[in-house]
């Protein structure tokens, strides 16, 4: 996990600066290639984790870059390009969840949780990279997180996924989000006691 | 450090955002409590299990095209575009919510067409006293007959009460009153606000006390006439009411 993010971000941090917004500005195409490179996946991963459902992952990330090209003049420079889309993926994502919710609140019906015929559809939060530990998971343990996550509130799911899944510090996530750091601390933490509650019948069952 | 002060600082300290001093107590806490290292056992594989998932290959492929084809606008791009909206439009649209506030709109709309098709049948240049008077009162001041004029002469009495139904004020004392040649009244009917019996002879008794005689000799051969009294002062002939 940690190679992977840790290469996004220290390119993230290399390649952004003021002279990739600036090409944006000036619409430039190759800007803008490169800025679809270094982003589409944490965009794309913020996205599946906070509605996992690839589909609407996808769409969300279409718009964020769509957002990135036709208004990166609005971008002041006050925060990092890198917050700004994390701001714009997360406002979009909060769009999408809210509709779903008035949508489908009386149904009961969850975007990761469609039944087993949608099975393969659902998003699997957990890493498909071939690592020995990973593949000991049970199937059931891997449902049930998913399931924690997707219960969890939006706001504690966004926070829980911006520092376990993206690796960014309390500070940047309060940058994000527009919070306080101790906000920050106590929606991690009030996320992870909920997921770790959740599997309490797991732990040391072996499957864990 | 104890065992609460642990948990209370489990998040931060595997978050790597505790002070070094704060982190090595921690550290050192967790090497010799079994409880407290299983606690964290728990969380690292909570904060490990939970990673980093990547956009797929062919569908970033496909993710690319589409937002260059949105990019590149040209026209026929812009109706694609429209008609991709409209279809999300019509496939987001909560349909139930829609329909209630098509048939709210809709009853509003009734109810307001209603009443301005009455407020279009009163014709006010018939009633010229009505810029004359007060229209603000009080319930705790003393009635007393401040007005009385005649608002409207007709022969057919459901002219009559179409008119008096439309007097827009709320304190007048609207009657249908037969007037006698030597002035005395024979109220026909009381259209607004009060009816009691009692009142109603109140009124009688004012009318009859001939104060308004002068103000309507013109009017006294109609059959019937509409009087609208401002405030009737009704209590100088009936105390007690």
């Amino acid at each position: 996990m940690g190679e992977l993010t840790h290469s996004i971000h220290s390119r993230v941090g290399f390649e952004e600066g003021e002279s990739l917004v600036l090409r944006l500005k000036e619409k430039d195409e190759t800007a803008f290639t490169e800025a679809f490179q270094l982003y589409k996946d944490l965009i794309f991963n913020l996205s599946i984790s906070m509605l996992a459902d690839k589909s609407e992952a996808m769409d969300i990330t279409q718009e964020v870059f769509l957002t990135l090209y036709r208004k990166i003049h609005r971008f002041r420079g006050e925060c990092s390009l890198k917050t700004w889309l994390y701001r714009v993926a997360l406002n979009q994502v909060s769009n999408r969840n809210r509709w779903w919710r008035r949508r489908f609140q009386h149904r009961t019906i969850s975007l990761s949780l469609n039944g087993t015929s949608d099975e393969k559809k659902t998003v699997d939060l957990i890493s498909d990279h071939p690592q020995p530990d990973r593949q000991l998971l049970s199937l059931e343990v891997r449902k049930a997180l998913r399931e924690g996550m997707d219960q969890l509130p939006f706001e504690q799911r966004a926070a829980v996924t911006l520092r376990d899944m993206h690796e960014l510090s309390y500070q940047e996530i309060s940058d994000i989000l527009g919070v306080h750091v101790g906000t920050v601390k106590s929606r991690i933490a009030r996320g992870r006691n909920s997921l770790r509650a959740l599997l309490n019948p797991y732990w040391g069952r072996g499957a864990v | 450090m104890t065992c609460q002060e642990l948990r209370q600082q489990i998040h931060e300290f595997l978050d790597g955002e505790l002070p070094p001093r704060d982190f090595a107590a921690c550290n050192e806490h967790v090497k010799q409590c079994a409880g407290c290292q299983r606690y964290q056992d728990e969380f690292s594989w909570l904060k490990n299990a939970l990673t980093f998932k990547r956009l797929p290959q062919s569908a970033q492929e496909m993710l690319w095209k589409h937002i260059r084809l949105r990019v590149e606008r040209n026209w026929k791009t812009r109706i694609l575009e429209l008609g991709e909206a409209l279809r999300t439009f019509w496939r987001d649209l909560d349909r139930g919510v829609l329909w209630s506030k098509l048939t709210a709109a809709s009853v509003t709309l009734v109810f307001f067409a209603m009443i301005l098709t009455q407020f279009g049948q009163v014709n006010l240049q018939e009633y010229p006293m009505m810029a004359t008077l007060s229209p603000t009162s009080s319930p705790l001041s003393r009635p007393v007959i401040a007005q009385v004029s005649v608002h409207y002469q007709g022969t057919e009495f459901e002219d009559l009460m179409t008119a008096v139904w439309k007097i827009p004020f709320e304190d007048s004392l609207s009657l249908v009153a037969r007037i006698n040649p030597d002035g005395s009244a024979k109220i026909g009917n009381v259209l607004v606000y009060p009816k009691s019996p009692e009142l109603l002879e109140a009124v009688e008794l004012t009318l009859s006390g001939g104060q308004f005689q002068t103000v309507n000799a013109q009017s006294l051969d109609d059959s019937f006439v509409i009087y609208s009294f401002l405030k009737v002062d009704v209590y100088e002939h009936r105390r007690g009411l």
